[in-house]
């Protein structure tokens, strides 16, 4: 194994960086850990043997990116589940009829209706599942 | 022979190499997503259809060794510092179809008989039941562990096939199994020294085993290489 091994024209590494940035702008898309992963992978390919500190950066950008979103998300679903509107939203799906050409329609307007009136709830600070069924 | 020394070097080797091995693996998922979506019977309940579709996933597993052995002629080019030729993606069909396809089909099989049987027993004419399942669970830990003996002692016969043209299939697997002698601890923990990268793959939805697999790939490469000439 040759001893100088630091490339700084070290593909992965550029590609690690630019992933790491990525990662960090597409965060609302949700695609963070998506690209976070891709980054994690290039900045871990480009050891040869050590890392350089672009691929350093931007799997630090990656990895704290992903950590963020899946927090959010994991505190999301905590809340969705912790106030009923999870249990909610199953109830409302079974009044849905699958043979219907608005079905699927009908099911975002389900999730989105709950999910505003949990917003509502807690703004008023109401610590009670979302309000009643949706009508579809 | 260091799994970690392995890897490393077998990064530092790909080090500006990739395309070649990205754009076969590419090829190759491309064709196995393609081959998987018009196979049929996968959902269906037609007993026929179902059969169909499984004869068919049999023959494109058969097939996609032709590509393995692609990726695998690029990798080891790589490995020797050869220069890489575009061409060796389709390497296979060039040289000797047959040899491939002959493993293929008894690694296939292999697979085929071990899935198979499990199958059968756990859900067998009179459904499942307590007798059933301890006997499907008895199969799947020494079947398992035969399995994986069997795969492990063969495992090196598509990079001997590779690396030397006028061998036959038979004579690699028994080539392959001469290697391999008190080498599959060995082998197994470099597999699963994988499985974090696996895990990177699963949460890139797929899309890291573009850089991956070429990696484990030419890992895989790396491990005949000096396994050949440690024995020569």
């Amino acid at each position: 194994m040759p001893e100088n091994t630091m490339n700084n024209n070290n593909v992965q590494a550029n590609m690690a960086l630019f992933l790491g940035i990525a990662s960090i702008l597409l965060f609302m898309t949700g695609m963070s850990p998506v690209v976070g992963s891709m980054g994690v992978i290039c900045a871990l390919l480009s050891r040869t043997p050590v890392m350089t500190g672009r691929a350093k950066l931007g799997m630090l950008l990656s990895i704290v990116s992903s950590l963020v979103f899946i927090l959010i998300m994991g505190i999301f679903f905590y809340i969705l589940f912790t106030t009923g509107t999870w249990q909610q939203i199953i109830h409302d799906l079974a009044n849905v009829d699958p043979n219907s050409a608005n079905a699927p329609s009908d099911v975002m307007n389900i999730i989105q209706q709950n999910i505003i009136n949990l917003y509502q709830n807690l703004l008023n600070g109401a610590n009670v599942p979302a309000a009643g069924p949706v009508g579809i | 022979m260091q799994i970690d020394y392995l890897k490393t070097s077998t990064r530092m080797a790909l080090q500006g190499h990739y395309r070649g091995p990205v754009s076969a693996a590419l090829l190759y998922f491309a064709i196995l997503i393609l081959a998987d979506s018009l196979t049929p019977g996968q959902t269906a309940s037609d007993g026929a259809l179902n059969l169909i579709g499984l004869g068919i996933s049999v023959v494109v597993s058969i097939l996609m060794y032709i590509f393995k052995a692609g990726q695998a002629r690029i990798s080891l080019q790589i490995l020797k510092g050869e220069q890489e030729v575009g061409k060796d993606t389709y390497y296979g069909f060039r040289s000797g179809t047959d040899r491939y396809l002959y493993f293929g089909l008894v690694k296939t099989l292999m697979e085929l008989v071990f899935v198979g049987v499990t199958y059968m027993l756990l859900m067998g004419a009179d459904g499942m039941n307590p007798g059933r399942f301890i006997m499907a669970a008895v199969w799947f830990l020494l079947g398992g562990l035969c399995y994986l003996y069997i795969s492990l002692s063969i495992s090196l016969t598509l990079p001997i096939l590779v690396d030397d043209e006028t061998m036959d299939t038979t004579e690699a697997i028994k080539e392959s199994i001469r290697l391999m002698k008190g080498m599959h601890g060995k082998l197994f923990f470099m597999y699963l020294s994988f499985i974090g990268w696996i895990v990177l793959c699963v949460m890139s939805l797929g899309v890291g085993l573009l850089l991956v697999s070429p990696y484990v790939i030419t890992t895989k490469m790396n491990f005949y290489l000096n396994l050949k000439n440690a024995t020569k």
